[in-house]
Order: structure tokens, then C-alpha cells, then sequence
């Protein structure tokens, strides 16, 4: 089977290394968007992607919370957690100056 | 009419929100932007909804809400959901000989591309074209009952309806005393068809859908057939009033002048058969549900 190796968006990277640092943790949308600086208009598709690419799964609270109906929350799955480590990667290998920071959540 | 039928409904119940209801306001165009989701996506428009709901700040509320309406539209536009395939050919196929008949006008009438007004004629026709087609893409997919049926009672309707103003504007002579008639299934087709596919299905958006495509279909389906006999008579038969306004014009001949303003009056016709269609088919679908819930 042919499998699609296109680099994904920086934004897509960003939002793969913020699930990536914590990967046990599940995640809400908005906090995510806020930790990344992403606005809800570019998260979202985002997230619908990785989900179609079965690189994220996400899952309703279980009940509600202080009478408000369930938030969605996000995590990566296994084959989400190997893809940002290995975009973490070829981006440490791409950085033209070691001076420059870190990427977060990177393996 | 489309004021009438969406914007003061619009307006009034925003206004009675009362001030301070800005929480509120984002929610509905939220709730708004997210109807059109296909049904395999209504959990992420649901998820966009509660998150909302999390949001503190007016500022912030707003900028999540529009930033979610931009998300719904571009997850409807990557949408590959299945389902009406034979509903976009038609819509797309008359929006190609739509063009395909204008731009065969501009060539064999070369006066018509001096005329005073083609410019904006042509922005507007282009605009109207591109309109229908977005609404077609973006509309007309999903597999579920309802969507199947706005989409075959939409286009039954729209043949009904385009044959109905067809007859209405062009009668022939044995229809000329009786010409109330078609004008008549014109303007109560689409509120029937909106109310009998909202019947049908229990839903109002299924009948406001059902005659926005008999609208789209009886709009293009009249426009193509004006403008198509038009070329055949190169704009005859010629009154005498349009032979006096000809006159007065800098129109090169009289042909010319005459398609000239058959292909105005088309564009008016493409421009207003969908709105009324829409506005009469979503307030007929409006009233069958209220009186479904009696």
C-alpha cells in the first residue's frame, strides 16, 4: 500500500508536538488552541485531519461537569505519536543554527 | 422577500435577546454556521458548540465563534460525503450552458460588448452563477432520507417551476387567456413542494432545502431556454416599442438591441425565480412545521 509521506503544515507540527509532550493526557479543544496559538478556525480542521488519518483520537467526557453537557477531548494514538516524533526529528535535523530553541514536546 | 422571510425573524429575535446577550449571539451564528455539517461530522460541530460554552470573555467568545464558523466551512468544503451526484450535474451542467450561451451571445452580436452596462451585467450574472454552484457543492451532498428527499422534490419541483414561469412570461397563443395559470404553479410550486418534502420528512430545513433546489433548477432551466429561443428569433418578434427604443439607442442594428434586452431580462429572471422560489418555499416549510407542532 502506498502511504502519503507529505510534510505537514507547520501548524499541524505544532499541534502534533503540544499532544506529544504530555501523551497520556487528554486534551480540550480550546485550551489546545490557546497552548499553540492557533484560533479555533485553524485548529479544528486540523484535528478533523488527524482523526480522518487515524493520527488522533478523540472521545466525549464522561458526564457532565457542574451541570454543562461533555467537552470533546483529544489525544495521539500510537501511529500520531510516532509521526510527531518523527517530524520533531527531521526538524532538529533541518535547524540551520543550534542556537535557536528547542522544539517542545519533541522526543 | 428574503428580508421578509429571514433577516427581521433574524433581527427580532437577536433584539430580544436584549442587550448583554453576546454569549448568546456568537452561540446562534455558531449554531447557525454548524447546521449545514454533513451528518458524519455533527460531533465535531457539537464539540466546537461546547467548547464555546467554556469560553470566557466577550472578545475571546467572539473570535472562537467566527473562528468556528471559518472551521465549518472548510470541513463542509473537504466533505467527500456521498449523495446527490445526479442533483450537481444538473445544477453544475446548466451553470456551464448558462456560460456557454452568454458567451455565444458576446461573440456572434459583437455590439453587445459596447453596450453601456455589460460590465456590471456580467459581474452580476458570473456572481449569480458562482452563488449557485457554491450552494450546489457545499448543499447537496448526504445519504439520509431527508436530504434524498429535498433533493427529489426539489428537482420534480424545479422542472414544475421553470415550466411555470416559462409558460407564465411566454405564453403561446392557445395559453394567452389562461396565463394566471403557470404563473400560478410558479409561485405556489415551490411552497407546495417545501411543505409536502417538510411533511414528509418532519423537518423544515428538508422543505427549505427542497425549494432551494427547485428554485436553482427552475431559474437555470428558464434562463437556458430564454436565452436559447432568443438566439433562435435573433431576439424577434419586434414590436413596435422595442422598434422605437431602438431608434433612440446607439445599438448597431436591431437585432442586437433586441437580444440585448432578452438577455436582461433573463438575468433578472435567473436572479429572481430562486429568490422567490427560496423565500415562499422556507416560509410554506416554517408554517407546515408550526402547524405540525399544533
Amino acid at each position: 500500500m502506498l502511504v502519503r509521506s507529505r510534510r505537514p503544515s507547520p501548524q499541524t507540527v505544532k499541534v502534533l508536538e503540544a499532544l506529544a509532550a504530555d501523551p497520556s493526557a487528554w486534551r480540550y479543544g480550546y485550551e489546545l488552541g490557546l497552548e499553540v496559538g492557533l484560533r479555533s478556525g485553524s485548529l479544528y480542521p486540523i484535528l478533523v485531519r488527524l482523526c480522518e488519518r487515524d493520527l488522533l483520537e478523540a472521545k466525549w467526557e464522561d458526564g457532565p461537569r457542574l451541570g454543562r453537557p461533555p467537552r470533546h477531548l483529544y489525544r495521539l494514538t500510537s501511529s500520531g505519536l510516532e509521526q510527531a516524533a518523527t517530524f520533531a526529528s527531521r526538524s532538529v535535523a533541518q535547524r540551520p543554527s543550534p542556537r535557536r530553541p528547542q522544539l517542545r514536546g519533541a522526543s | 422577500m428574503l428580508a421578509a422571510t429571514f433577516a427581521v425573524p433574524a433581527a427580532l429575535r437577536v433584539l430580544c435577546l436584549g442587550g448583554g446577550a453576546d454569549r448568546d449571539r456568537a452561540q446562534l451564528l455558531l449554531e447557525f454556521a454548524v447546521r449545514g455539517l454533513p451528518a458524519d461530522r455533527l460531533d465535531w460541530a457539537q464539540a466546537m458548540l461546547v467548547e464555546l460554552d467554556h469560553v470566557e470573555g466577550r472578545q475571546e467568545r467572539w473570535q472562537f465563534s467566527l473562528g468556528c464558523v471559518w472551521a465549518a466551512v472548510r470541513i463542509r468544503v473537504r466533505s467527500r460525503e456521498p449523495g446527490g451526484a445526479l442533483l450537481r450535474v444538473v445544477v453544475l451542467g446548466c451553470a456551464v450552458i448558462a456560460l456557454a450561451l452568454v458567451g455565444y451571445g458576446l461573440v456572434h452580436y459583437p455590439g453587445l460588448r459596447s453596450e453601456p452596462n455589460v460590465g456590471g451585467a456580467m459581474i452580476v450574472f458570473l456572481v449569480t452563477l458562482l452563488t449557485y454552484t457554491a450552494l450546489t457543492i457545499f448543499l447537496s451532498r448526504g445519504e439520509t432520507q431527508r436530504s434524498a428527499a429535498a433533493r427529489r422534490y426539489g428537482l420534480t419541483g424545479g422542472l414544475a417551476v421553470g415550466a411555470g414561469w416559462f409558460l407564465g412570461i411566454a405564453p403561446p397563443s392557445a395559453l394567452k387567456g389562461w396565463v394566471f395559470v403557470p404563473l400560478l404553479i410558479a409561485l405556489v410550486g415551490p411552497a407546495t413542494v417545501a411543505a409536502v418534502a417538510g411533511h414528509r420528512a418532519s423537518d423544515s430545513r428538508t422543505g427549505t432545502l427542497a425549494a432551494l433546489w427547485s428554485g436553482l433548477v427552475g431559474g437555470l432551466t428558464v434562463f437556458i431556454v430564454w436565452v436559447s429561443v432568443t438566439y433562435m428569433n435573433a431576439g424577434g418578434p419586434y414590436d413596435s416599442g422595442l422598434v422605437s427604443d431602438f431608434h433612440k439607442s446607439n445599438a448597431p442594428d436591431l437585432a442586437t438591441y433586441a437580444v440585448s434586452d432578452d438577455l436582461g431580462s433573463g438575468l433578472v429572471l435567473l436572479l429572481m425565480i430562486p429568490t422567490v422560489a427560496f423565500a415562499l418555499g422556507s416560509l410554506s416549510a416554517r408554517l407546515a412545521a408550526a402547524t405540525r407542532r399544533i
